[in-house]
């Protein structure tokens, strides 16, 4: 295919600019506080409560770093979260594209009531009781698996992935394949896996993130710090610093955490999400246009 | 493209259900899977709904615990603001959804359009890294920005000669300020979705489109909106089974003294409620109600789709 | 009633009067525990000052002395999520022997100890097997009433910290550089309060010639830092933070004399508060962001520069000004004592629970070895453990007091700290797992350097104890004080758990409207009134005072 030179007009000008303008105003309001946050969590306590931090670290200290780190559970829980994330996101990837494969094809009679029976879960839930006899009563408690299965699959993003499925895999396709005594998995596997590059990069990473920001699991699931993934140890950490009124009996303490508390909600929110921002540029990579052509024309 | 004449049909010409299934066994493998998930881990614990009309007792179990009827939804539905909660709770979501809706795809689009790669995968990346700032340090940064003598947007008014303003002080200003505070957090997080059906679109289309004479406003509108209009409609719709589901941490970090009037939503009513009386009944009840709602409004949602020509989700 | 009130009171004047021997010191526990080995099984928060509880020296070292095996089950120390953990483990059947820490309120104890009969009762326990806490509650026997269920029986042990001037937490704080610049005497009145807010706002203290000066701040979420509740004290008894922040505090007080539970919101003394408070508003006495802002900007607020702010709430200056970094504005802010009303009330809320927490130790139906748990717990209730638990080995992190040293009365003291505190994890002792017993003689005991001056980081303790005794002490309420800890049946609770959460708001948000003008005190206040009174007030008050007479009334 051959790249047209296309002359911008005067009206591909305005948008232009109106479109960069955009841009610009989202990054600049979105960059300021990303920055404080970063310059903070690199200050002294004194400075942050003083308001003296503005772009830049005041009076740098990596004492909020060193209070994170110096948790002996914070690498055990970078390696769980990561174990729970690697593991997590694969098992929900098959399940969604087993279940959006089968309901994005006309053939598949009662596709509408697999899809109610999906949706309902969307809406209504047993609540928290219950489920918890459930994973109880699997014995999952105390395995990794009570990090994984209990969030393995979520119905939003499955539908997303069915309707990626029924737009961008043209009909033709299938028929033909048909025709040439293609099965199901078959089709799935060679010829609608590798188009759909795009939507499988972003369930992925929404699974990711959602296994990654996950504590709730491992909070009622799980009675053994070594289980325990980055998040929760993270929010232990930060009830160092917490102080709750009620508490307030142990006065001399109260004063002790108030300067450690300001820092450590910084630090803790770069050390949780580094992570999962560097795994975003390998995400993009899928977002390129034209990986459709070959496969219409083939 | 015919069908295969080996397939029996039945009287409409149609193929026959049984034959399909068989012929398409394999669809139903895959789908036994995840039917069998949900089975277990959604559809097992259901039995729990009826704690909304029991109250519960650890040593007799849920199925052993005593029925107490409407009761919590009585309490709910008989007391004062009950209705005012629940209009808090509508209103923002809604508010919520039209901005969130709105403007992640803007954002998207811009990005689609921009040539420079090195700038656009930047401009993703910083949009995208709000999403992970912790909810308590977020209502923290909005009280900074919004504070009467510290904040920067009362400094811009003092200097452009206007009076300081006590925004967290406004119950008329606290759905906006939670809304416009989500989309600057989730905006970049949103736009993921459309970024991806966006590369979706074909090439070919866009050169045709360019052939015709089609200027980049109206690739766009012609070319590029329509292509991905089934995904833009069936977030829409889904995001309808969510607005009774208002989330209850910000808001409640939010809440003070002067805007309680428009910050009470259900969430953070249940939730004083459970402090006062330690009872699983009146939450699950409230949840249920919320349910039902969500429910009716996806409904709609998706047959309004449905009469203007959309996919929807059934 | 008046022996109520004298209990009450006694740990206050304790402060004053103390002195003891160090055979009260010591445990009075038969050590070890048991001949077998014997293995609890102790659901617990995780926390994380502690590296790893299990390998922990005071685990290890209680372990040789009691011959008490402890399987942990530990659970997150974030207070909604514990709860929330408590409540799915108890729902699952799944009970643990001990539930050590885990937060369980008087609404939890009612549903799981008096209706579900979970929890095993402690009173013959206590009789027989703990030496050490019978005698504690023997000393404070305003104590039983507050860790006793409404079925009379005692469920839980408490946790003990009778910290001295946390019981007199309601204080002002205001600038006495700025005082001595305008040549104004320290307030004693609500009339003088207000001239000098006054004098601060028109005259320029901090010099820079703007009108730049905040009189009165205060922010949402410090401690005891409402703009509010301290003025409002000199018109009617109001208890400020009293509770957990984030629960519903429905402003009460009992009227000493006859016995009976006031809510603060209807009184007439309330509605002369609210028009001194807003004639104060509407001056600009009172800055705005006071109802809205948090600590995190009351901070900012005051330390910037010039110094802006004349007065503040809080029950300690150290809580938002830095008495290191910022010696100097530090120094400036001297605590005024309760402020005289137009009708004579003078009066500072006494907080005079020692017990911090109750149910701090719950042993379960499911416990096999109940009196090993007792004994297990008592011990802790004696200094000496209580030396090993908070601070570790002897010798090496504390020791008993020398011949001379001085404790932080000026007295002879009783023990020596040799480690600094520290928020470092660690794995040397508890900090503040398992159950604390901070008495006052414990806190006084402590040497403590002589003649320290007190505006400063280490004189920190001896301020507080100076400011208290001297400023709020004389002025602690004693015609209205405050309702002790109420609590309530199931039934109760349901009727209660709506009004309450409606009446609060309602009357939260009138508040404001009467300080800020928006609503008229003249005009409004009757249909307030009768508002009130339609959302349940009379029904709420009617709950209190049953509950309150169940609880304390013909007690000692």
């Amino acid at each position: 295919m051959k790249k047209r030179t296309v002359y911008a007009t005067g009206a591909d000008r305005v948008l232009s600019v109106f479109l960069n303008a955009f841009l610009w105003f989202w990054i600049v309001v979105i960059a300021y506080p990303l920055i404080y946050v970063v310059a903070a969590s690199f200050s002294s306590s004194h400075a942050v409560i003083s308001g003296k931090v503005w772009l830049w670290p005041v009076e740098p200290s990596l004492r909020a770093y060193r209070a994170v780190f110096n948790n002996g559970q914070i690498l055990s829980g970078f390696y769980n979260s990561t174990v729970y994330m690697v593991l997590g996101t694969a098992i929900s990837l098959v399940l969604t594209v087993l279940a959006a494969y089968p309901l994005s094809r006309k053939e598949l009679v009662g596709g509408r009531i697999f899809s109610g029976l999906f949706l309902f879960t969307m809406l209504f839930s047993g609540g928290l009781i219950p489920t918890y006899l459930v994973v109880k009563d699997l014995g999952l408690r105390n395995t990794i698996w009570a990090m994984i299965l209990p969030s393995a699959f979520s119905v939003w993003n499955m539908i997303i992935t069915r309707t990626y499925f029924q737009t961008a895999i043209p009909d033709e396709l299938y028929e033909a394949a048909q025709l040439d005594g293609c099965s199901d998995f078959r089709f799935l596997n060679r010829i609608v896996l590798p188009l759909s590059g795009p939507i499988l990069a972003v369930i992925g990473l929404y699974y990711a993130v959602g296994n990654w920001n996950g504590y709730f699991n491992a909070l009622l699931y799980l009675d053994a710090s070594r289980l325990y993934p980055l998040q929760l140890v993270l929010r232990d950490i930060l009830v160092l610093g917490n102080i709750d009124i009620s508490m307030v009996k142990d006065f001399d303490e109260m004063v002790r955490k108030q300067g450690l508390a300001d820092l450590l909600k910084y630090a803790v929110i770069v050390v949780a999400s580094v992570p999962v921002m560097v795994l975003y540029p390998f995400i993009q990579r899928y977002f390129v246009k034209g990986v459709m052509i070959g496969a219409v024309k083939g | 493209m015919t069908v295969p004449s080996s397939i029996p049909r039945n009287r409409r010409g149609r193929p026959n259900a049984l034959a399909s299934m068989v012929r398409h066994w394999q669809l139903y493998a895959m789908i036994l899977l995840p039917v069998v998930y949900i089975g277990i881990f959604n559809y097992l614990p259901m039995y729990g709904v009826q704690l909304a009309f029991k109250r519960f007792s650890p040593s007799r179990g849920i199925a052993g615990s005593a029925w107490v009827g409407l009761k919590y939804f009585q309490i709910f539905f008989t007391s004062p603001s009950c209705w005012q909660v629940v209009w808090n709770t509508l209103s923002v979501s809604v508010y919520s959804i039209a901005i969130n809706f709105f403007f992640p795809i803007a954002l998207a689009v811009a990005l689609n359009e921009t040539q420079h790669k090195g700038f656009r995968k930047t401009a993703q990346m910083i949009t995208y890294a709000p999403y992970f700032i912790s909810t308590v340090v977020m209502v923290g940064l909005i009280m900074q920005v919004l504070d009467p003598r510290l904040g920067i947007v009362n400094r811009i008014v003092v200097t452009l000669g206007g009076a300081e303003t006590n925004f967290m002080g406004k119950p008329e200003l606290f759905k906006s300020i939670y809304v416009w505070s989500g989309l600057w957090q989730g905006i970049g997080y949103s736009a993921i979705i459309y970024l991806a059906a966006l590369s979706g679109v074909s090439p070919e289309l866009q050169e045709a489109a360019i052939i015709d004479g089609c200027n980049r406003g109206q690739r766009i509108w012609n070319v590029d909106l329509p292509s991905i209009t089934p995904t833009i409609v069936i977030m829409l719709i889904m995001s309808f089974g969510f607005v009774m589901s208002v989330g209850f941490e910000k808001v409640f970090l939010m809440q003070n003294n002067l805007n309680l009037s428009s910050s009470e939503i259900i969430a953070t009513y249940v939730y004083k409620v459970g402090l006062i009386n330690a009872d699983f009944g009146f939450a699950t009840a409230i949840g249920l109600f919320n349910s039902v709602v969500n429910v009716v409004l996806l409904v709609g949602a998706n047959s309004i789709a449905k009469k203007m020509n959309q996919p929807g989700l059934w | 009633m008046k022996r109520l009130l004298l209990t009450m009171l006694a740990v206050a004047m304790v402060a004053t009067g103390l002195q003891a021997q160090k055979s009260e010191w010591l445990s009075k526990q038969p050590m070890p525990i048991t001949k077998e080995k014997v293995t609890l099984k102790i659901f617990a928060p995780q926390i994380p000052e502690i590296q790893d509880i299990s390998a922990n020296w005071f685990t290890k070292w209680y372990e040789d002395k009691s011959n008490v095996h402890v399987d942990w089950l530990l659970a997150p120390s974030e207070s909604s999520a514990l709860r929330q953990k408590l409540n799915l483990v108890i729902a699952a059947g799944d009970l643990p022997d001990v539930f050590m820490n885990a937060r369980i309120d008087a609404n939890l104890e009612t549903r799981y100890g008096v209706d579900e009969k979970l929890f095993m009762p402690l009173n013959d326990l206590i009789d027989k097997d703990m030496p050490n806490f019978k005698a504690y509650l023997a000393q404070n026997p305003g104590v039983r009433g507050m860790i006793t269920a409404i079925d009379g029986k005692i469920y839980g042990l408490p946790n003990v910290n009778e910290c001295y001037h946390c019981g007199l937490s309601q204080k002002m704080w205001i600038n006495k550089d700025w005082l001595d610049k305008l040549h104004l005497k320290v307030p004693t009145t609500t009339e003088e309060f207000y001239q000098v807010m006054k004098a601060f706002k028109e005259k320029d203290p901090n010099g820079n010639g703007k009108k730049d000066e905040i009189p009165l701040m205060g922010c949402i979420d410090s401690w005891q830092s409402y703009a509010d509740s301290f003025l409002m004290c000199s018109f009617a008894l109001d208890t400020g933070m009293q509770y957990a922040f984030g629960s519903i505090e429905l402003r009460t007080f009992l009227d000493a004399k006859t016995g009976r539970v006031k809510c603060l919101y209807d009184q007439p003394g309330y509605r002369d508060g609210l028009k001194y408070l807003s004639r104060l508003y509407s001056e600009g006495l009172i800055y705005s962001g006071s109802f809205t802002q948090k600590q995190d900007q009351f901070k900012q607020i005051i330390s910037g520069t010039p110094e802006v702010v004349g007065a503040f709430p809080n029950g300690a200056s150290c809580v938002v000004i830095d008495p290191v970094a910022q010696n100097e504005l530090y120094r400036h802010f001297v605590a005024i004592a309760p402020l005289k009303g137009p009708t004579g009330l003078r009066q500072s809320p006494y907080y005079y629970d020692g017990v911090a927490t109750v149910n701090r130790f719950v042993i379960t139906t499911a416990c096999k070895h109940p009196e090993v748990a007792a004994r297990w717990a008592d011990a802790m209730y004696s200094c000496e453990i209580q030396q090993y638990r908070a601070w570790g080995e002897k010798g090496k992190a504390w020791d008993w007091a020398k011949k001379g040293e001085l404790g932080l009365d000026g007295k002879p003291a009783m023990w020596t700290n040799f480690v600094p505190y520290s928020t470092e994890p660690q794995n040397l002792n508890w900090q503040q797992q398992g159950i604390e017993f901070q008495t006052a003689l414990n806190r006084f005991g402590q040497t403590t350097k002589q003649g320290v001056d007190p505006y400063t980081a280490e004189g920190l303790e001896t301020m507080l104890l100076n400011t208290t005794r001297d400023l709020y002490e004389p002025w602690a309420g004693k015609t209205q004080v405050i309702v002790p800890p109420l609590k309530y049946t199931t039934a109760e609770s349901d009727d209660l758990q709506t009004i309450l959460v409606e009446l609060n708001r309602y009357a939260v948000d009138r508040k404001m409207a009467f300080i800020m003008g928006s609503a008229s005190i003249e005009k409004d206040w009757d249909g307030y009134v009768k508002k009130l009174n339609e959302l349940g007030l009379d029904k709420f008050l009617a709950i209190q005072q049953k509950a309150y007479d169940r609880q304390y009334a013909g007690k000692k």
